[in-house]
């Protein structure tokens, strides 16, 4: 009787509650389809400001950007670590902030699905209204132009565009000290690297001379170590207009051949597969190796700041990708496309002022959007000297004895991809502050021409494609893992290369590369 | 539960659960036939299995050894130091595992200097099971035996004071009294275990599995975690989840059944 009582009660108070509600909806109503001024935005958090910042509303950038519009964003963050799963399960629950920046290519079956499923807005007609700023600049470059747009043609996101006129920040890395103690030269062939290897082994006692991590053998990772000597990717290409997979390709055979050799005699790592950044890292750090494939910022810059107090000798230099003879062309490299899909800002269907949402978006598209977002805040942060801007004392000689990427971190987002402008020139010249960076760049960059020419643009299957698709890469992906391994390792001999690529056709590779080659002609014509 | 009706649809996230086509046993069929249904579903029984076989007795034993000690400092000492590991979060406890079992991490370097190869045992399909089967007995030894050291004090001291006037020596008094005393919370406990044969938990596997390991380690609620969360396919990883969910369904039905039959205690 007593229960009874108390559920009338509290179907009362609820009927009252939700009357209530909906009284104070209608009002407000009104008001927000005329202009709303707060939205909220769903994006990953930069590892460099978590430590520091509760959100992304901290980094002064966007403190400024909201003096200026008097429009408040308010940012929501998944755990770090769990992005993509606390993305899928948003996506499954289907209540969605105004804005969300993610990788959409990551979305099964691609932005275009996310515009089908209802979850993103197409921008197309916004562009035109209200954001005449983003669509200059995407239509600047028949690259971004293909890069942004969906297979069908609607823009669906504020993209995250590579402006600066560099696109390699990765290549191999060497000590440049034992090369110089040792009396060798910087390796260019692969013999050349044999040598220099060994040579690390025997006389500098290193566990484990060239050290990598997963990434090495992946076939969807950029990290092109010494496959470019045998002419070959390890994972999706561009070849002659075709789209070819590395593993089936000539080439792959040997390269997994030499792979097994240096594995076998411990000149590359035996931890490679199971190695974290933080155990390449003490590695590094403690001489256990001597060449390791790396970044310019992450890696080189990282490591000559940490052992500066530690070991004085301590140097790196970026080396070429290996060649087998000398002169040969290096078709592969750790090249960025000039569109990064990881932080494409789209509005979703949540939002109910979209209007005000791409303005506002639209912001990071002009000369003020670059300037805040690359430098910071005038005054504060960076000064014009001759008509340039250069970065303050703040920033780049921090009391606090934070570093420059720390900084740049809580000011702007220079350091990652941000929806805007990115890596540009007069920020990466004064972001690295070791010549041996600068030097690695010139180095790496060479290839940039005929890296670009192989690289597999992000593509779309089409609607219909899209589960099988997604079946069919996650078999090929586990299969090509596991069986890369046992080849390196020598618990699968590389005489039973044939039946793994026959494999391969069993499982549906031919399937696979059709799907592909038909997204990719798509995106041609886009 | 009632979301489990997508393991029988194509779900559409845009469609929702009730608009979806339905397409009954569409994706149970695709797993019965896929390349990995063999895999998965051996690891997960082997490893269920040899979890059970050796993970099982091991803190039944324990609690036996601890209730023989009578010096309560040392007692309580042990105790406290096998407690730990359970308080620690699982990936803690998986880094920690990771660094001591590469090839140079301080188990590695025990096994060496026993006369062992150095190697990086984690990246060792063939050593996957045991690092696997080893490192949870010690990371729940302390834990799982506080159930039955509950069950031992439970025990009437008189029989142990009867036995001992009747000559039982102390092995005697283990088999005739204690084992019998603590007799059916051990196969309550079993029953429950076996009720969870094919479930064996995502995290730490992977947390610990990479290329080199997934031969042994891939099994059925981590390839549900791949499918679901990595490639977004909710409707297959739906129904090789409910597939999981109803064999365990039936094992615990037939365990408690046997255990009724031979035993007289059962859970219902």
């Amino acid at each position: 009787m007593k229960s009874k009582c108390k559920k009338i009660i509290t179907g009362a108070l609820c009927v009252i509650m939700v009357l209530g509600m909906a009284g104070c909806g209608e009002k407000n109503e009104t008001v927000q389809n005329e202009k709303k001024n707060s939205f909220t935005y769903w994006a990953n958090m930069p590892a460099g400001i978590v430590s520091v910042y509760q959100s992304m509303g901290e980094i002064k950038m966007y403190q400024q950007m909201e003096k200026e519009t008097g429009i408040h964003i308010e940012f929501i963050h998944p755990a770090a670590g769990q992005v993509s799963e606390q993305f899928t399960l948003m996506m499954a629950s289907r209540e969605f902030p105004d804005f969300i920046e993610y990788n959409w290519n990551s979305y099964a079956g691609g932005a275009e699905k996310a515009l089908e499923d209802n979850v993103i807005i197409k921008l197309n007609d916004l562009f035109d209204s209200v954001a005449p700023n983003v669509k200059k600049m995407i239509e600047s470059d028949e690259n971004y132009e293909k890069l942004v747009k969906t297979d069908s043609g609607a823009y669906f996101c504020f993209p995250a565009l590579n402006t600066g006129s560099y696109r390699i920040f990765g290549g191999p890395i060497i000590r440049k000290d034992w090369l110089d103690e040792l009396g060798l030269s910087v390796p260019e062939t692969i013999e050349d690297w044999e040598t220099v290897l060994r040579a690390f082994k025997e006389k500098k006692g290193a566990t484990a001379p060239f050290t990598a991590d997963a990434s090495l053998m992946s076939s969807s990772e950029l990290t092109n170590a010494f496959n470019t000597a045998f002419n070959v990717g390890k994972g999706l290409y561009i070849r002659d207009g075709k789209v070819v997979f590395g593993p089936m390709e000539n080439g792959y055979k040997e390269w997994l051949q030499l792979m097994n050799k240096w594995y076998a005699e411990g000149i590359i790592d035996n931890d490679y597969n199971t190695n974290s950044s933080s155990a390449i890292e003490a590695k590094v750090a403690n001489g256990y190796t001597g060449a390791f494939f790396g970044y310019v910022g992450g890696s080189i810059g990282k490591y000559l700041t940490m052992m500066k107090q530690q070991d004085p000798k301590f140097d790196l230099v970026g080396v070429p990708y290996p060649v087998m003879n000398k002169g040969d062309k290096v078709n592969f490299a750790a090249i960025e496309s000039d569109v990064l899909a990881g932080a494409a800002l789209s509005i979703t269907s949540a939002c109910t002022d979209p209007e005000t949402a791409a303005k506002w978006a639209d912001n990071w598209y002009t000369e003020k959007g670059r300037m805040l977002s690359t430098f910071g805040v005038e005054g504060e942060t960076y000064t014009m000297v001759d008509g340039k801007p250069v970065y303050t004392d703040t920033i780049l000689k921090n009391p606090d004895g934070y570093s420059i990427s720390e900084m740049l971190q809580q000011h702007c987002r220079a350091t990652a991809a941000s929806p805007g402008f990115n890596t540009e020139d007069e920020y990466l010249e004064q972001y690295y502050e070791y010549d041996r960076q600068k030097e690695a760049f010139k180095t790496w960059s060479g290839v940039t021409e005929d890296a670009r020419k192989h690289l597999m643009p992000p593509i779309t299957p089409t609607i219909e494609e899209s589960e099988e698709f997604a079946a069919l890469s996650a078999d090929i992906d586990t299969y090509v893992s596991e069986m890369v391994f046992k080849f390196v390792c020598g618990t699968e001999p590389i005489e039973n290369y044939d039946s793994f690529v026959e494999e391969l056709k069993e499982i549906g590779i031919e399937r696979y590369l059709e799907i592909n080659q038909n997204a990719y002609e798509r995106y041609l014509n886009r | 539960m009632f979301g489990i009706v997508i393991a029988f649809k194509d779900y559409q996230v845009s469609k929702g659960i009730l608009a979806s086509n339905w397409v009954g046993f569409k994706y149970f069929i695709e797993f019965f036939n896929g390349r990995y249904f063999a895999r998965t579903m051996i690891n997960t029984l082997l490893i269920s299995f040899y979890d059970l076989l050796f993970g099982f007795p091991a803190p039944v034993i324990f609690a036996l050894l601890l209730n023989e000690v009578k010096n309560t400092y040392f007692k309580k000492t042990i105790q406290t130091i096998t407690y730990l590991p359970h308080f620690i979060s699982m990936v803690v406890i998986c880094g920690m595992i990771v660094d001591f079992f590469s090839s140079d991490g301080l188990v590695t370097k025990l096994i060496v200097s026993l006369g062992g190869k150095k190697m990086d045992y984690m990246g060792s399909a063939a050593h996957f099971r045991p690092i696997y089967i080893g490192t949870n007995i010690w990371a729940s030894i302390g834990w799982s035996s506080i159930i039955y050291l509950a069950a031992l004090s439970g025990i009437d001291q008189e029989l142990y004071e009867a036995a001992v006037i009747d000559g039982a020596g102390r092995f005697k008094q283990l088999w005739h009294i204690t084992l019998p005393g603590i007799a059916p919370t051990v196969i309550t406990m079993l029953i429950l275990r076996c009720g969870q044969l094919l479930s064996v938990g995502y995290e730490k596997i992977i947390l610990l599995y990479n290329s080199g390991t997934y031969e042994t380690a891939d099994v059925i609620s981590s390839y549900v975690y791949r499918m679901g969360l990595g490639s977004s396919r909710y409707s297959y990883s739906s129904a090789v989840g409910l597939f999981q969910s109803v064999v365990n369904l039936i094992l615990l039905f037939a365990v408690n059944s046997l255990s009724k039959k031979f035993s007289e205690t059962s859970l219902f």
